[in-house]
């Protein structure tokens, strides 16, 4: 009885290791290109942070970084892009948010509008960035229109108004798609709980605070993460429409590194993508422990 | 479905999707991936040799060959002819050439003349008869064919006509071609031959320029369209090609097919019985020349630095050969030989075209030669003297080679960002770490930035101890100082021109330079509607040029600190707004265009903007201006307003591991032989400079032969539209004038495209009357200090 035992478990030890090794062999293709394509490329990024250029290749450690940090170029954009996440992050989540309950409740052609808060994401980047052209314009439509108050009318792309010109196109752009989010989140809260609530005596702030924001928690993470994301993509239209070096207000990260890299002044890239990529990663961090304490107990 | 074959399954499907995603690297694109003419990895090097042809005949024109043979046609002297100049009375004589057909033996490369000559020339007092080869290639029996032109001429000569003293092109009133294809035998004499009929067209209107013989030995007779005709003189088929047609090409199977150019060259198969052209292949977009295929390719075909074989089904090129490598500049005359060997025929046309050389490139296995240390040298443009410079340093040198890579190639000029596709592929590699050895830049290489990047080495060192050069003192010390980075210099250039604007002296001043309220205190005291410059020079024109020359006075790159809210740059704003846009679209040219000539004459126009690159010029300009004009340049605070500009510039690589070796190529290019011969600008050698203004000083003369006295004879003249200008010796004050221009400029006429852009886009507004100039310039500064602030 005690070989036959000691064969099973042999029999069953080779077999996980076997089922272990298959796993890892269907693993590897990928880890394979995740190395190629991600982890190798952002040591090589790291590696061309500590040099001082391609000729010598002298390790100089943080001098790149030092002279990064003191480049006005670098504080410029580091300020706007910090400015711009913080403006259009939080009020993508709560507008995106004011939608989808609005939406939850019953409510005329909510097809409709949630085809139409969608629709945006499908126009082409060089669609988007013509039709802003033409209404943001120094002679544009939206001039015009002001106009036609008796209303002074802005050069919306070169002013200090760029700003707000920017947090429309990012808003524009990702509600629909962050509403669907928090649509699909809201309907997996337990209804019972609600019910309980209700018959309970709960006031309607307190159903969204104490109940669907909690089990919201998590969507509320994902959501902010990825319209964090999003907002470094707008760079994309704002390029389109003002060009390399745009005015002042709507210098980014993204147009120091875009042209840092034209210039071939790969240490300062590297160094700067390098500190973006730490501060990234400090306030996902923040993040998750913020929607870690918050959701803790809706969680498993 | 057993686990197994689950497992198998799931094996297989990943196995698919992991190759998947590797289809995409490498592959061969179907067109060279590069035109670097280092040794082919197949371990063959062409060995050149080189010899000297006799000089008994000039001008090699068509070349063929066939076996060991090699045909080509020259130029021989069969007499002397006179004219006599109608000025001086002066009988001048010289040689009267007939063409000829040539044989070389490339067993012992003996050179022979066939014995065939053109018909004699039936030209009577009324007409004249000219026969000349238009073409030459081999039949299938590998003797010599040719195409033969015969041109005539015909004059309405009066009855009175005499023809030392009337001259008879006054009476010209037609002129026709005839065609006949001659074929030779092996020893030179003329075998058969047929007129060419063209009965579908009126033959007198027919004009051919190619000529070729298949393997059935029709002929192929090509110009407007294309004729076959069979061996027997039949006309077999005409063929109509959509577009140009650039030759004919023979493929290795020996049938001929149609070179029409269409952006790229096109060979398209011709089917001899119906003349019906059809779907081709096409060959990269660097081809210059195309040669006959053989047993080991489709087709050969030669670009500016190299010779490939091309494989018609796979669109594969292999590349056979580098011509700088080999030491060869000029491909023009090249056949490829049965075995293998390629011959060119080299005509140095500095001179009378009569010395010839011939260079037979050999294969060899690359384990027999001795290898030389190779210097890779990158350009964006190969000029013709560059090339020369290579191939003679390649031919002369026992221990070095350069090795080109024309970046230039990889341009595809359909559109804007494919346009420099080649810069953007040298950065690439740059930044990767290969980084070429010798770097010759036009326009489009960002030298700043490469020396910035610490990838240049400076040049100052090897200048001050190239004691045969004669340190920096042998320079013109302004532009060295404007092409200098500080107190480093990257880049060494063998001739310059200057940009600048000529104005009249008696309403601008004799001093050079001045600034905008100059250029409208002048402006106000010509007519109401005058313009500061010719009426196609509009206000983009005007902000362009300006910056050019001002840019050094607006960013100080070593502190990173711009001005563009200064007065300087606003003045330039508005000296630009002066004129409005040029729209060429709506401008009448027949109508409306007046030249600047007359412009200056009636008071519309204020100067002229140019580009100063010879001693001459100057009377031209004073011409212009009626006789006084001053060098004002655009307008400015400091400095002249004028700046330098170049062809090329020659910089070496920090990295380069033979930086005295790449200073041997390089010095060339400011030595005083070099710069005698081949700079037609201002020499940057100073005993090269001095040499060209005291030739420009130096009067020539001829005996009038009424007086007898010495006159000065002009050296040329030019001029635009309504005037023409005879220029004559340069006399000491305009001499003095020039160099006082050389002298005070100090800035290269250059301007990154980045800069424009921003400047264009923040000073749109104020150009469109919505906005002032203060506040575009506060733009602007604000906008170019993010932009210095990058780069510093």
């Amino acid at each position: 009885m005690k070989k036959i035992k000691i064969s099973r478990r042999a029999s069953l030890e080779r077999r996980e290791l076997r089922d272990r090794l298959a796993g890892l062999c269907f693993l590897l293709p990928e880890f394979l290109g995740v190395m190629i394509f991600f982890i190798i490329p952002f040591g090589i990024v790291v590696y061309y942070s500590l040099i001082d250029g391609v000729a010598s290749r002298e390790f100089v450690f943080l001098d790149n970084f030092k002279a990064v940090l003191q480049n006005s170029a670098f504080r410029t954009a580091a300020k706007n892009t910090a400015v711009f996440s913080a403006a259009a992050v939080p009020l993508a989540v709560i507008l995106a948010l004011v939608l989808a309950l609005l939406l939850e409740c019953r409510i005329p052609a909510k097809s409709a509008l949630r085809t139409f808060f969608l629709s945006p994401m499908m126009v082409p980047v060089a669609s988007v960035v013509l039709i802003w052209q033409v209404i943001f314009h120094n002679n544009g439509v939206l001039n015009e229109f002001l106009g036609v108050f008796g209303a002074a009318g802005a050069d919306w792309l070169h002013s200090d108004y760029c700003q707000i010109v920017v947090v429309t196109l990012f808003l524009w752009k990702n509600l629909g798609y962050n509403m669907v989010l928090f649509m699909a989140a809201l309907s997996n809260i337990p209804t019972e709980l609600l019910e309980v609530a209700d018959v309970e005596g709960a006031s309607p702030l307190y159903r969204f605070f104490g109940i669907k924001l909690r089990y919201l928690s998590p969507t509320v993470l994902f959501v902010t993460i990825l319209s964090l994301i999003n907002s470094f993509k707008v760079f994309r239209e704002v390029y389109l429409l003002t060009g390399k070096y745009p005015y002042d207000g709507l210098y980014t990260l993204q147009h120091f590194m875009n042209n840092t890299f034209a210039s071939l002044d790969y240490q300062k890239l590297s160094a700067a993508a390098v500190i973006l990529a730490i501060a990234m990663v400090i306030i996902i961090a923040l993040l998750f422990i913020v929607e870690d304490r918050f959701g803790r107990d809706v969680e498993g | 479905m057993t686990q197994k074959f689950k497992r198998a399954l799931a094996c297989a499907a990943a196995a698919a999707l992991a190759l998947a995603a590797l289809t995409g690297c490498g592959g061969n694109s179907g067109a060279q991936d590069t035109d670097n003419s280092s040794a082919a990895a197949s371990g063959v090097v062409y060995v050149p040799e080189f010899t000297q042809l006799g000089g008994e005949f000039s001008y090699v024109d068509y070349v063929a060959a066939s076996g060991n043979s090699v045909y080509f046609t020259a130029d021989v002297v069969v007499g002397e002819e006179s004219y006599t100049d109608d000025l001086t009375g002066d009988v001048y004589t010289y040689d009267a050439t007939e063409e000829r057909i040539f044989r070389i033996n490339m067993v012992d490369s003996s050179v022979t003349q066939l014995p065939w000559t053109p018909p004699e020339d039936d030209s009577t007092a009324d007409t004249e008869v000219y026969n000349y080869v238009g073409a030459l290639c081999t039949a299938p029996d590998g003797s010599p064919a040719l195409l033969l032109r015969t041109y005539c001429s015909y004059y309405d000569l009066p009855e009175d006509f005499d023809e030392t003293v009337d001259n008879k092109w006054e009476y010209w009133s037609d002129s026709t071609s005839s065609y006949s294809v001659v074929f030779l035998d092996a020893d030179g004499y003329e075998a058969s031959s047929f007129a060419l009929d063209f009965p579908d067209a009126d033959s007198d209107d027919v004009w051919v320029n190619y000529f070729a013989l298949d393997a059935e030995g029709r002929c192929y007779i090509g110009g407007d369209s294309v004729y076959v005709f069979a061996p027997d003189g039949s006309l077999l088929s005409t063929a109509q090609a959509d577009t140009w047609i650039d030759g004919f090409a023979k493929m290795a199977d020996g049938s001929v097919r149609c070179v029409v150019y269409n952006g790229g060259y096109d060979l398209q198969p011709i089917d001899p019985l119906t003349g019906e052209l059809g779907e081709g292949f096409s060959l990269p977009s660097s081809t210059n020349t195309y040669f006959s295929g053989d047993a080991n390719h489709d087709i050969y075909y030669a670009t500016d630095v190299s010779l490939y074989g091309f494989d018609a089904e796979t669109g594969e090129s292999t590349l056979i050969l580098g011509w700088l490598d080999a030491g060869v500049e000029d491909s023009t005359n090249a056949v490829i030989l049965p075995d293998g060997r390629v011959v060119n025929l080299m005509v140095d046309w500095s001179d009378d075209g009569s010395r010839v050389e011939m260079v037979v490139l050999t294969p060899t296995d690359a384990s027999l030669v001795q290898p030389k240390t190779e210097l890779t040298l990158a350009c964006d443009y190969m000029s013709y003297y560059a090339r020369s410079e290579i191939a003679r340093f390649n031919r002369t040198s026992a221990t070095a080679k350069i090795v080109v890579t024309d970046y230039s190639v990889y341009n595809d000029y359909s559109s804007d960002e494919t346009a420099s596709a080649g810069i953007d592929k040298l950065n690439t590699e740059i930044i990767s770490g290969n980084v070429p050895d010798i770097l010759l830049c036009s326009y489009e290489l960002p030298l700043n930035t490469y020396a910035a990047k610490g990838i240049l080495t400076d040049l100052w060192p090897f200048i001050d101890a190239d004691s045969e050069l004669g340190g920096r003192e042998a320079f013109v010390e302004s532009f060295f100082d404007a092409l200098a980075d500080g107190d480093s210099l990257y880049r060494v250039a063998s001739g310059f021109y200057l940009n600048t604007v000529c104005a009249p002296s008696q309403l601008v001043g004799d001093e050079m330079g001045w600034t905008v309220d100059d250029v409208k205190a002048a402006l106000a005291q010509l007519e109401p509607d005058a313009n500061v410059f010719g009426m196609y020079y509009g206000r983009s024109d005007l902000l362009y040029n300006a910056l050019c020359v001002n840019l050094g006075n607006l960013i100080d790159w070593t502190t990173g600190e711009c001005r563009f809210d200064s007065e300087e740059f606003i003045d330039i704003l508005q000296f630009a707004a002066l004129e409005d846009e040029f729209d060429s679209d709506s401008f009448d040219w027949e109508t409306d265009y007046e030249s600047d000539y007359s412009r200056i004459l009636n008071g519309r126009q204020l100067c002229y903007n140019t580009t100063i690159s010879d001693f001459g010029d100057i009377e031209f300009y004073k011409a212009l201006f009626g006789g006084q004009m001053t060098f004002k340049g655009y307008p400015s605070l400091s400095g002249n307003g004028s700046a330098f500009n170049t062809d090329f510039t020659l910089s070496i690589s920090e990295k380069c591991a033979n930086k005295d070796l790449a200073w041997e190529f390089v010095r060339v290019f400011l030595t005083e032989d070099y710069q005698t011969e081949n700079v037609w600008a201002f020499p940057s050698n100073v005993a090269a400079f001095e040499a060209k203004a005291e030739e420009a000083m130096t009067p020539e003369y001829y005996t009038d032969p009424e007086t007898g006295e010495q006159v000065e004879q002009s050296k040329g003249g030019w001029g635009m539209e309504d005037l023409q200008v005879e220029i004559y010796a340069l006399s000491q004050d305009e001499y003095d004038q020039l160099s006082a221009l050389i002298d005070a400029t100090s800035t290269m006429y250059e301007i990154d495209s980045d800069i424009m852009t921003i400047i264009n886009d923040a000073c749109s507004a104020f150009f469109n009357g919505q906005d002032t100039a203060e506040n575009a310039a506060k733009q602007v500064q604000s906008r170019m200090s993010i932009y210095v602030s990058e780069q510093s």
